[in-house]
């Protein structure tokens, strides 16, 4: 069993607020081995995206905080490097990250060539020239045509998903151990979409990338993810391979999303959301934060909240009907 | 189908909406224009739900706001219940905002921030006259219920609500003046999977319990294949191709329905198969390329797709299309 | 039915969480009640003079001194706070009440009605506000009202760019569409849906501009084209105590802080009521 590229254990990432502690990531456990996708699902407010920034310590010091827990990368504490090495070794580096909005993610006023030959120049210390050359490269890498003129155009005269592209190219140019792909094709439309998995889908065989795949959809988790893991309210609460996932979802929050999804549901029947809404991460409910929501809740729910039962498989839950 | 005396209760015949371009420099004496909507046809039967598809720049969101009279057409018809409503003037607009309304995306800002939602529901009735303040106040709280929300909703503000309710809401008010039929655009897809599932459920209800027509713009293949009874498939400001609903999704005629229901995402890792991969992306409405306007990424492109467009029309009973590839050698 | 839960009650409270805001809103609400209950708690009239009193220090008896007529230097100045917010106050909403529905009307409709105003607005903000207003003060006769009205004139354009901004930003919001479709009037619109999301911007732009309106009259009187003696006011008072200021300095002292007490107080409390209202509303 290869070892874990990213072991994450016990993690708290909490936000000081006027109206309260919003406890967005409340004790997280997650492992990533090198060369797999990690699907992260979860609805908004789940805290998927401050997990993931939590891991490059991306968190706006006021008014968030990571107040608890360790992060490993390859063996290493993240949270006790200096942020000259944060900056150094992993950021752009060993753990590259792409967001979710390609229209806002490009700096407007720079060219494309100019900000991907950044990371070049910055993380192999290439000269101008050369770390342009390789930009125009990486562009054509990935599926970018005529890749010499467009490093000498604005963002504004790349599409959706050629920025898309291009961030993917930026985030890759230093063949990173890690890539964090936050939502990475949810504005995009679906046509893009498919290109953009694809593409992701070919440079991960090429270069080995870890990808943690954030999103809500299920179907992108379903065309690429080896492993999955469902969060809510700030926990994981179920954590499998993508196939058993699935084939049989544990907690009944994951039931209940893979039956809200319209397109696996027998059509024209009536779907069968969950009823509720996602709880106030200020002042979470008491037991397990999904007991109010839950067609299958018991009374030990309302009152203890779950630890993680492992089973076989490698499947983990967070769910008092699994207690052996 | 039924009997031809019940005509459809929207009809939409060769449809189009330029926008001339300002900053546009004029090319042989004609300013350059955005074709949005560039001749589309349809018609959507009473009780019907009328899906219509397409990707960002397709002219979808347009086509809904055309039908709604909040923009007016370049040229074609809008025709309800028998009665052109293309170029009325304000008195009988009045009378047509009655019978067709709408349900916004974003349910961040389609409710004014700075007004009760209780108020906003019982607005339109007040300003159509149709109610007194109180008896139009009685008639939004009944709704408030009717939408699973309460009583004393009636004076808070939308940023008090969360994304579902605000939809909700929303849709409280397009219903507040019994509408016959209701453009949907993209009303679920700011929301998150679980709340989108109340909303769609919601809109069903309505549908069964008031004899609703929609008109459900989407892009979210999923959405729209669950909810529609017909689908219609634009692409660049064309209708490409109208179907049932199963029968497009089982067997697509028009090569781009086909790469579009390739490109959706699989809902079991088991199915993950090999996908049609359009090249390249969508060309910019601004300069739309002579003859089909998918021929430029069109794997079956022929040299007639290059010159002519493709003539809408109904290539087997109850389906159409737009494409050379289905035209029939004459015989 | 619930009482209802207003925008105005959750502004209130976050502006008096933060100091500055709530000294502002203290020192302001102090000053306008000195102003209204002037006749009240000042010891003497503003123009009572005294024999052999003239141009005497600060003391027990008078903590602000006396002028060169003997009068009671503090009861001028709590006179004078009468002219100056009233003339602050008065000019700042009447340009308000007419630059609103201008810049409404400019913003929503566009077009040639938009051109031509904002045309006229720009030449007229070509000028600074003081050169301006003593272009029209010279026109009119010096008075306080009169002051009142070149004020108003000069800030109506002001006024009306503001809101024809928001406006512009607003107008292409969903929920006003939405009116649209459900066939609301358009006076139903400008009135329930656009001036309401226009008023906060507009508050803060008035409360900052009382401010400024307060030193342009002090500034007109100042030079002798605003308030005419024996009327109080701050600015003719320091005026007048220029001959003297070397040999009797409180006569320029105590106008002179009257003015910047309010003023500041007024920009503290404009500035806080903008950080109340702008983000954080919107969650």
């Amino acid at each position: 069993m290869s070892e874990a590229l990213v072991e994450i254990s016990g993690l708290k990432t909490h936000f000081f607020t006027e109206d309260g502690v919003v406890r967005a990531v409340d004790g997280v456990d997650l492992s990533i081995r090198a060369g797999e996708t990690l699907g992260l699902v979860g609805e908004s407010g789940c805290g998927k995206t401050v997990t993931a920034k939590s891991i490059l310590r991306l968190i706006p010091e006021p008014p968030g905080r990571i107040v608890a827990g360790r992060i490993l990368f390859q063996g290493r504490d993240v949270l006790g490097l200096s942020k000259k090495e944060l900056r150094r070794e992993l950021r752009g580096n060993r753990i590259a990250m792409i967001f979710q909005d390609p229209m806002t993610s490009l700096n407007p006023v720079y060219t494309v060539g100019n900000q991907l030959s950044e990371v070049f120049r910055i993380h192999r210390g290439l000269g101008r020239r050369r770390a342009l050359a390789e930009s125009a490269a990486a562009l054509g890498g990935v599926g970018i045509a005529s890749p010499e003129r467009m490093i000498l155009e604005y963002p504004h005269r790349f599409s959706g998903g050629m920025r898309q592209r291009a961030m993917i190219a930026m985030a890759l140019a230093c063949h990173p151990l890690l890539l964090i792909a936050d939502e990475p094709s949810t504005a995009l439309d679906v046509t893009i979409q498919a290109q953009i998995l694809e593409l992701m889908r070919g440079l991960k065989r090429e270069l080995g990338t870890a990808i943690l795949l954030i999103t809500h959809n299920l179907g992108v988790v379903a065309e690429m993810a080896d492993r999955i893991a469902v969060m809510y309210a700030g926990h994981v609460v179920e954590s499998s391979e993508a196939m058993d996932f699935f084939d049989r979802p544990l907690h009944p929050y994951s039931t209940g999303l893979l039956h809200s999804f319209p397109g696996r549901a027998d059509r024209r029947g009536r779907l069968t959301p969950i009823p509720g809404t996602i709880p106030d991460l200020i002042q979470p409910p008491p037991g397990c934060r999904f007991h109010p929501r839950c067609d299958r809740v018991m009374p030990r729910c309302r009152q203890d909240f779950p630890p993680i039962f492992d089973l076989p498989g490698g499947r983990q839950v967070r769910c008092w009907l699994y207690e052996q | 189908m039924s009997s031809e005396s019940a005509g459809p209760i929207l009809s939409v015949q060769g449809l189009k909406k330029h926008f001339p371009v300002r900053a546009g420099r004029r090319i042989r004496g004609v300013r350059p224009r955005v074709k949005a909507v560039d001749g589309v046809d349809f018609h959507i039967m009473e009780g019907e739900t009328l899906g219509l598809v397409g990707e960002s720049g397709c002219g979808k969101t347009t086509v809904g706001r055309l039908i709604l009279r909040l923009i007016d057409p370049t040229a074609g018809k809008i025709v309800f219940e028998g009665r052109d409503v293309s170029d009325i003037p304000t008195a009988g607009l009045m009378e047509y905002r009655r019978q067709v309304q709408i349900i916004f995306q974003d349910p961040y800002s389609s409710l004014n921030p700075r007004m009760a939602v209780g108020k906003a529901i019982a607005e339109p009735l007040i300003s159509h006259g149709l109610a007194g303040k109180h008896e139009a106040f009685a008639r939004a709280m009944e709704l408030l219920a009717f939408m699973g929300l309460s009583e004393h909703h009636f004076h808070r503000y939308p940023h008090e609500f969360s994304g579902g309710q605000r939809q909700r809401i929303g849709i409280a008010r397009a219903l507040s003046l019994r509408p016959r039929l209701i453009v949907a655009d993209e009303p679920v897809s700011a929301l998150d999977v679980s709340i989108q599932a109340q909303i769609i459920n919601l809109l069903e209800e309505i549908r069964a319990g008031f004899g609703m027509t929609y008109l459900f713009i989407s892009h979210d293949l999923g959405v729209v294949r669950h909810i529609s009874d017909r689908v219609a498939v634009m692409y660049l400001g064309r209708v490409v191709e109208l179907a049932g609903t199963e029968a497009l999704f089982e067997k697509p005629l028009h090569p781009y329905t086909e790469a579009l229901l390739s490109a959706v995402p699989v809902t079991h890792p088991r199915e993950r198969r090999k996908r049609i991969l359009l090249k390249g992306d969508v060309p910019s409405p601004l300069g739309l390329p002579p003859g089909c306007a998918f021929h430029t990424r069109c794997h079956y492109a022929m040299a007639v797709c290059r010159n002519q467009r493709p003539e809408f029309r109904e290539t087997e009973p109850g389906r159409l299309a737009a494409c050379h590839l289905l035209d029939k050698p004459s015989t | 039915m619930e009482k209802k839960r207003g925008m105005v009650r959750i502004v209130f409270r976050r502006l008096v969480k933060r100091r500055t805001a709530a000294a502002g809103l203290i020192v302001f609400v102090f000053m306008i009640l000195v102003a209204l209950l002037a006749d009240y708690i000042a010891p003497y009239g503003p123009n009572d003079m005294l024999d052999d009193m003239q141009y005497k220090a600060p003391s027990a008896a008078h903590p602000m001194g006396t002028d060169m007529l003997g009068r009671d230097v503090l009861s001028r100045v709590i006179h004078g706070s009468r002219v100056s917010l009233a003339v602050g106050l008065v000019s700042m909403i009447a340009a308000s009440l007419l630059g609103i529905p201008l810049g409404i009307v400019s913003g929503y409709y566009g077009g040639w009605i938009d051109q031509i105003f904002m045309r006229v607005v720009d030449v007229l903000l070509a000028f600074p506000v003081f050169l301006l207003a003593i272009m029209i003060m010279v026109v009119l006769s010096p008075s306080a009202a009169n002051v009142a009205v070149a004020l108003s004139i000069v800030y109506v354009p002001r006024y009306m760019r503001l809101v024809r901004g928001v406006v512009l930003s607003i107008r292409e919001h969903e929920y006003i569409e939405a009116a649209r479709a459900l066939g609301v009037r358009p006076w139903r619109i400008f009135l329930f849906h656009i001036l309401p999301n226009c008023l906060a911007p507009v508050m803060v732009m008035v409360t900052i501009s009382v401010g400024v309106a307060i030193i342009a009259e002090a500034s007109l009187s100042f030079l002798g084209m605003g308030t005419q003696p024996p009327m109080p006011s701050w600015g003719s008072d320091l005026r007048e105590s220029l001959n003297t200021m070397e040999l009797n300095p409180w006569l320029a002292l105590f106008p002179g802080l009257a003015i910047l007490l309010t003023v500041l107080a007024i920009n503290m409390l404009g500035d806080g009521l903008r950080d109340a209202i702008d983000p954080r509303l919107k969650q």
